[in-house]
């Protein structure tokens, strides 16, 4: 069986999606067989992301047991497999969340990674796709609230019998201000798999008119190189994940030139 | 305006004066969170892991019973006269809705769920309900801490 790891986060908008669709393909590079799920049954921007907006069968139609998981598999760039979910808000209330574990469990023997994009909160499809996975992986940015979040979401996780393995620190911009990713490895008593730069080539994914992951289109951009070294990390490839220097102004470097003479 | 604002903000961006640093008060509440929530059941003793497991799974209250009504073990002195109860009730319940497994009863202290797992009986209180996966994780973690032992 592979292993079913949710990437998770508390806190909306800290690119958990973005992470889930560049690392699959970066992990489909390094040969392995992946699969990824939008179990963000109510938003599916995983599959806005592949522009399978319009997928004929979702994994609603699986969880309300109108369809076979394997019918509503996707070929996707570097032969990921995809299930996207849909976009209409009457079939996501009648879907039943619950049942995303005993789907996820059935199908996970044919991959060695199954990545489930899970939505943002505390509520019950998060938890339910928690419940689903053995593993989390919990994105988060550089500062207080999306820390607490994460924070939340690695006690949620543990109750829930998901082991959280490491954090994804995101959106990294080396400001003056922002909490130093080994602080939040040292206060989220998990390891790094990863600081993701901030990237103008990932914020404009969804700015153009063709829409693909970051790594399709701009394989060497600064954000994609950091995000195959956790791809690396996560295959068990010995890796080094460390963070930029702060960037200094002008004054302050001054000020560090003199004191060494 | 707009000359001044742009030459101030240049000035500030070239001297790096801008008040930028981690903000302390935030990052003490975050170790509060820690401590409040990180609970590690490291505890040999029955008594102190149940307590430790009521703080993990937010609730006020379990008790297990088998579906006869005989209790296994409880975090209340009065566990078993829940567990006779509980017990009737949910083998009434089953009776009426068969393809459940299931119940949340609402009183005025809160929620009562009942539920089996490995043919026992789980009697959980909470102030609010739980969703089905956490009663289930619930009860995982009470078998892997305590009824294998």
């Amino acid at each position: 069986m592979g292993r079913i790891i949710s990437l998770t986060s508390g806190k909306g908008g800290v690119g958990k999606t973005t992470i889930v669709a560049n690392l699959g393909i970066a992990l489909a590079q390094l040969n392995q067989k992946v699969l990824l799920i939008d179990a963000d049954i109510a938003m599916s921007n995983l599959s806005l992301l592949f522009g399978m907006q319009g997928s004929p069968i979702t994994l609603h139609d699986v969880l309300l047991g109108e369809a076979d998981i394997n019918d509503a598999l996707y070929d996707g760039p570097a032969n990921v497999h995809i299930i996207p979910s849909g976009l209409s808000l009457e079939s996501y209330r009648r879907v039943d969340p619950e049942r995303l574990e005993s789907v996820v469990k059935e199908i996970s023997s044919n991959y060695d990674f199954v990545l489930l994009d899970s939505p943002a909160g505390i509520e019950k499809t998060v938890k339910a796709t928690l419940a689903a996975s053995e593993e989390a992986l919990i994105v988060l940015m550089p500062e207080p609230p999306s820390i607490a979040d994460a924070l939340k979401i690695k006690f949620t996780a543990q109750r829930l019998g998901c082991k959280p393995i490491g954090v994804i620190v995101n959106m990294v911009r080396n400001e003056p201000g922002e909490i130093n990713a080994e602080d939040i490895m040292k206060m989220m008593e998990l390891p790094l798999y990863g600081i993701i730069p901030f990237d103008d080539e990932i914020r404009k994914t969804f700015l153009r008119k063709k829409v693909v992951p970051t790594i399709v289109r701009a394989p060497h951009s600064r954000g994609v190189m950091e995000i195959k070294k956790t791809a690396l990390k996560l295959v068990g490839r010995p890796v080094a994940i460390t963070q930029e220097k702060p960037k200094e102004g002008f004054f302050a470097k001054l000020v560090r030139i003199f004191r060494r003479r | 305006m707009g000359v001044r604002k742009l030459f101030r903000n240049t000035i500030m961006r070239l001297l790096a004066i801008e008040d930028l640093t981690p903000p302390e008060e935030q990052l003490k509440a975050l170790n509060d969170l820690i401590a409040k929530y990180d609970i590690k059941i490291t505890s040999q003793s029955s008594r102190r892991i149940l307590q430790d497991l009521k703080r993990r799974h937010l609730v006020d209250s379990i008790i297990v019973s088998d579906n006869n009504g005989n209790l296994l073990l409880s975090t209340e002195t009065n566990g078993l006269k829940d567990a006779i109860i509980a017990s009737s009730v949910f083998q009434y319940a089953t009776t009426e809705f068969r393809r459940s497994n299931f119940f949340f009863l609402k009183d005025n202290k809160g929620w009562v769920m009942f539920f089996t797992h490995n043919k026992r009986l789980f009697i959980v209180r909470a102030q609010s309900n739980l969703e089905p996966v956490e009663l289930k994780a619930l009860a995982k973690d009470v078998e892997k801490y305590l009824l294998q032992n």
